[in-house]
């Protein structure tokens, strides 16, 4: 038997399935491709704790940027890789490529923009450095990181805010 | 988008961005968030150009690497009868390149790509630490080598056994490479074996996945107490327990959209669901070895059809049965 909550999260779904599609066409600059995402998002809603769900149609547009932003991950990934590689026999380990032939220069300038990025990083304040990387690289949630260091989660924000503001500005 | 003279504009729109990408990411972003942001964005191209860089620069970061790390000086020791079990307090070595011969065999040392590689020894086994966390266990007989990759270490492992254990880390992907298959670990204790009969992979703690030459359409992911076995005479890559028997899910009266979920656990092809299917229940066992042949055995089961994309499969109503 299903727990009472879902079948609520199924019609919300199928409320805002419309303007998921129309704001992920927006985003996708494709309609086939926002669908195939909204359709996505359903599968992941099916495997969610309904229990876990706070606001449902925070969750279903949450749910869709997350795989936007897992697509964008690939395509970027992908994009390194056949700079890299292009014309070579690679060998591809899920997203990552091995092959012993020389980057490329385009590979190099995307390792060289990382390396910027992380650099940039370092020369943030230590407080923000810290949220930062805990929230970025230790999954924390804003919550959890304001937590960790014993701040408020808008100041969690706070932080968050000015180290993508200071790496985007530089990035650009 | 930028435009010279329009500076101020496009900062403006990046600091925008950059507190909208924040705060939907709060644990306590809400509809209205969402739908407030929705108006944001298509205030102007400017605003979603300056939203696109933001998500660019944090997705790109998540193959950066610490700067201790890509800075690091690999140490690698050079050891001598008798063989102990674990380095200990490992000499460091210039990041020059350097050859160093060990009495015990050969290892040598290489800046940057490549790190270490180690002839095989017939007589025992040797333990080779891995840069920046890990080790290996080499079994006696097993040549391997190690070089940086992109985004971490890569192992290239020849006939032989060898056991991995490997903590976890985000920013560093440790990749074993045997043949045309790949084993890349996602924080764990495994164990892979190569000889004329194929490859083996067991996971003793973790997960890690199998990938091999065409990994768009075969990956598996091996969990804990689980194990793959590709043998030569067999195209297909097969997925056990640690005993040598197959996985087997069993579901009584359970929804399609769980057992599609289970699949999706397993393998890396994703396989999507017409809504019209998503309540149809299954009862019954699916031993999970080729995606394929899973697919087929419930499609005719449930009587579904079965339609595959360039980037996933699509189980819905069979024509005849749909509404």
């Amino acid at each position: 038997m299903a727990p009472p909550e879902r079948p609520v999260l199924l019609a919300v779904y199928l409320a805002r399935r419309a303007d998921l599609v129309r704001f992920f066409t927006s985003r996708l600059k494709s309609s086939a491709a926002a669908e195939d995402l909204v359709q996505d998002i359903f599968l992941r809603l099916s495997r969610a704790d309904p229990a876990a769900v706070r606001d449902p149609v925070a969750f279903l547009y949450r749910t869709g940027w997350n795989l936007m932003l897992d697509q964008l991950r690939q395509q970027r990934r992908s994009g390194a890789r056949e700079a890299a590689w292009s014309g070579q026999d690679v060998v591809y380990a899920g997203d990552v490529a091995l092959d012993r032939s020389p980057r490329a220069d385009a590979a190099l300038e995307a390792t060289e923009r990382l390396r910027r990025l992380v650099a940039r990083l370092d020369t943030l304040p230590a407080q923000t450095q810290r949220v930062f990387r805990l929230h970025k690289f230790d999954g924390l949630s804003h919550a959890e990181t304001a937590a960790r260091l014993g701040i408020s989660r808008s100041a969690v924000e706070k932080h968050m805010s000015a180290a993508l503001k200071t790496l985007v500005e530089d990035d650009g | 988008m930028s435009h010279v003279g329009d500076g101020g504009d496009v900062n403006e729109a990046r600091r925008e961005a950059s507190d909208w990408f924040v705060r939907l990411q709060a644990d306590d972003a809400g509809a209205d968030d969402w739908l407030a942001f929705e108006r944001w964005l298509g205030a102007g191209e400017a605003n979603e150009a300056a939203f696109r860089e933001v998500e660019a620069v944090w997705v790109d970061l998540d193959s950066a690497l610490p700067p201790a790390r890509t800075a690091e000086i690999i140490p690698l020791p050079v050891r001598s009868r008798p063989t102990p079990r674990r380095w200990r307090a490992p000499a460091a070595v210039a990041a020059s390149v350097a050859l160093l011969v060990g009495a015990a065999g050969l290892m040598t040392v290489f800046s940057e790509r490549q790190i270490a590689q180690t002839a095989p020894r017939s007589d025992s086994d040797r333990d080779v630490p891995i840069p920046g966390g890990g080790l290996i266990h080499l079994k006696a007989g097993t040549r391997l080598s190690l070089r940086r990759s992109g985004m971490g270490i890569e192992a290239a492992m020849g006939p032989g056994r060898a056991e991995f254990t490997v903590p976890h880390d985000p920013l560093r992907r440790f990749v074993v490479r045997v043949g045309d298959q790949a084993i890349t670990d996602i924080g764990t204790r495994f164990d892979v074996r190569e000889d004329q009969a194929g490859l083996g992979v067991s996971v003793a703690a973790g997960e890690v996945a199998v990938a091999d030459a065409d990994p768009e359409h075969n990956v598996l992911t091996v969990d804990a107490g689980q194990m793959v076995v590709r043998r030569r005479s067999e195209e297909a890559t097969r997925l056990l327990t640690a005993t040598g028997a197959p996985i087997q899910k069993v579901y009584d009266h359970a929804l399609l959209s769980q057992v599609v979920g289970d699949l999706n656990r397993i393998y890396a092809r994703p396989v999507r669901l017409a809504p019209a299917a998503a309540n149809i229940r299954f009862t019954g066992a699916l031993v999970m070895d080729s995606q394929d042949v899973v697919l087929r055995r419930l499609a005719a089961f449930l009587d579904l059809d079965v339609t595959r994309s360039p980037t996933a499969t699509v189980l819905s109503k069979a024509a005849k049965t749909a509404q």
